[in-house]
């Protein structure tokens, strides 16, 4: 191990283009008038609109702002900008963008070089990375994609940005992995979530869901249709409980855009796409080309349920959903069946083990609570085989195979959908069935989980709720009891 | 027929049935709907469905060609009609001018809407149709015991796409 000890030339040569630099301006929007952003087709001085200078006033007053949003209001480019104005004072400052992809961080990253180049009389950079950008002496900024383990191993970050977060399946890992790296810097952190609006459900709608006394998607339309606002229309924000600040901006807050009176027919024109994706995309609305199976409402009335021990009054039944050693979960949950009403009073949910794990754990759950039903999936394969080794070790009890198919699917979810609207099926408010639920979806004539989720619990329960009482006596007449 | 001269007024879903054995024809037509216009586009939010037609039977292409034409004679404000099964769609479609062919496949979404608004009262479905309906609801399943009134009524259901 030897050391190089640089020299005084080697010092002096590096700080002299920093010494001859002018001193950046301590204001925001003095410092942005000297950027230069392209905008409609032009190279030009960037001079902020009202909502962009309101979110540098917030960053400034507010650790938390979750920002929904239309597209193409600049709002990323106000949130670089603030980044580089504060790496230009503070030579400790440290900021991290988290992207959609790699090519938005790398176009994010262009755009922060690109307004450097106004600049270049008081900073200069020092770094010529696509995801790093250094200020010569000055504060960093990073740039980097949303599907890596957060920022860890960074030292103390000051601003985050987390982009897209409604689109990014890996936001919610990626914010917790990195918010320790901001653990000393306390109140000076701002830590920003912008998106436009997606699914009503995942990580960005909990967000801005969280800690409101209103119905936000009420106010997303009530701000579009220009009923709510504040100073000026197509802008509205408030505090919550938890002192996030949750700020909706809709393009009726752009100057130009809100001169065109046919903006989002425009819109369909220019982007050649359908009315959904533009009333999604530029008009706040929280809707989905695939459509959610069980409303929200529903799912959350019934967890109400607890995990119990065996009780001897009751009757328990059982759906088997089996899975190889990959990242399927192989899912037995044990359902309660007392006063006509199903619940899940225990959840068997395990993956990547052998079968012999999980017929030795399924065993066990059978004897203590005395299961004397269970459904097996037997489509594929896979459960044919716990089939075959349940009912030679369990001969007394009832052991159903069950195919899924394009046909069969859909009534087992029908059913279970069914038995929530009636309140028949209850289980844990912690149950993970209620997160599968939540993103189950209608894709075409496809039903399934959403990307990146499961169904597993969801389908075993389905089993167990097909093979009990509830439906097993009621094969006909789904609208049974409706009376014309 | 005057009293479904209104059938323009709010918009109106018409579906054909078939299976191996049997056809049903239903026509519905929104009532109480609120029709708004949004930056010039007319967007029209429905509360309540009415049967205004409903006849089924057995598959006979005949009976289907004469009851489909006089289903386009009376009710000339029909939007579309859809059906199910693309074989007969030629069939249908010489008797009446604007005919779409959809897959149906008894689908959660239309039984739980169609459950829903049964519930509520807002399909309304008049004295005349009231015991043929009341009978299949009863037994109707979607994959064992498909009826054809029900399986057209859920089509149309179907069809609506905003309901206040």
């Amino acid at each position: 191990m030897f050391k190089v000890t640089p020299n005084q030339k080697q010092i002096d040569k590096y700080f002299t283009e920093v010494n001859n630099l002018k001193i950046v301006p301590n204001n925001w929007e003095q410092f942005v008038n000297l950027c230069t952003i392209r905008s409609g087709g032009n190279m030009v001085k960037f001079n902020p609109y009202y909502y962009q200078k309101l979110i540098s006033k917030l960053m400034d007053k507010y650790n938390n702002i979750v920002v929904v949003k239309s597209r193409q209001l600049g709002i990323t480019q106000v949130c670089i900008s603030k980044f580089l104005h504060r790496a230009s004072l503070n030579t400790a400052y440290s900021a991290m963008c988290f992207l959609r992809n790699s090519e938005d961080a790398s176009a994010v990253s262009r755009r922060a070089r690109q307004m450097l180049v106004g600049l270049n009389e008081y900073v200069v950079p020092d770094s010529d990375n696509v995801g790093y950008l250094k200020l010569k002496a000055l504060g960093e900024l990073y740039f980097k994609n949303s599907s890596k383990e957060g920022s860890r191993s960074y030292d103390s970050v000051l601003d985050f940005l987390f982009d897209e977060v409604a689109f990014s399946q890996n936001m919610q890992h990626i914010v917790s992995a990195s918010s320790p790296s901001a653990a000393l810097s306390g109140k000076l952190t701002t830590k920003l979530f912008i998106s436009t609006p997606s699914a009503k459900n995942g990580y960005f709608w909990d967000l801005l869901n969280a800690d409101n006394n209103c119905d936000i998607e009420q106010m997303c339309v009530d701000v579009s249709e220009g009923k709510l606002y504040k100073d000026i229309p197509g802008l509205y924000w408030f505090v919550d409980k938890k002192g996030t600040v949750k700020l909706i901006i809709h393009f009726l807050a752009h100057p130009i855009y809100k001169q065109q009176s046919n903006y989002l027919e425009y819109r369909l024109e220019q982007d050649a796409t359908d009315e959904e994706t533009v009333q999604r995309e530029y008009n706040l609305r929280f809707i989905d080309s695939s459509v959610s199976v069980f409303e929200s409402s529903l799912v959350r009335k019934n967890a109400i349920g607890a995990n119990e021990n065996y009780d001897e009054t009751a009757q328990y039944y059982a759906g088997l959903d089996t899975a190889t050693t990959g990242n399927d979960w192989t899912v037995l949950p044990i359902l309660k069946y007392q006063n006509n009403r199903l619940s899940l009073v225990h959840l068997y949910r395990q993956r990547k083990q052998t079968a012999d794990y999980h017929l030795y754990h399924i065993g066990s759950l059978i004897k203590q609570f005395h299961i004397k039903n269970i459904a097996v999936e037997i489509t594929g394969g896979v459960g044919q085989l716990y089939l075959e080794s349940l009912s030679k070790e369990f001969r007394h009890i009832n052991i159903e195979a069950i195919r899924t198919t394009g046909d069969s699917k859909p009534l087992m979810i029908s059913n279970l959908q069914l038995a929530l609207e009636r309140e028949q099926f209850i289980y844990p408010s912690n149950s993970p069935i209620i997160d599968e639920l939540l993103s189950f979806r209608r894709q075409g004539r496809k039903l399934e989980a959403a990307t990146g989720k499961h169904d597993d619990v969801i389908m075993g329960c389905a089993f167990g709720v097909t093979i009990s009482p509830l439906f097993k006596e009621r094969k006909r007449g789904i609208f049974g009891g409706i009376q014309l | 027929m005057n009293k479904h001269h209104d059938l323009h007024r709010f918009n109106s879903y018409s579906a054909i049935w078939f299976d191996e054995k049997c056809y049903g024809l239903v026509v519905t037509k929104s009532v109480n709907g609120e029709e708004i216009y949004r930056r010039g586009t007319k967007v029209v939010y429905e509360t309540d469905l009415e049967v205004v037609f409903a006849c089924s039977g057995e598959l006979s292409e005949k009976k289907i060609k004469s009851e489909v034409a006089r289903l386009g004679s009376v009710y000339r404000n029909i939007l579309s009609l859809n059906c199910n099964n693309s074989l007969m769609v030629n069939t249908v479609k010489n008797q009446l001018v604007r005919c779409s062919y959809e897959a149906f496949d008894n689908s959660i979404e239309a039984i739980t809407k169609a459950k829903t608004l049964l519930n509520d009262k807002r399909i309304i479905i008049p004295q005349e149709y009231k015991q043929d309906y009341q009978q299949e609801l009863d037994v109707y399943h979607p994959i064992e015991n498909q009826l054809p009134l029900i399986s057209g009524l859920l089509m149309c259901v179907l069809q609506v796409k905003d309901f206040l």
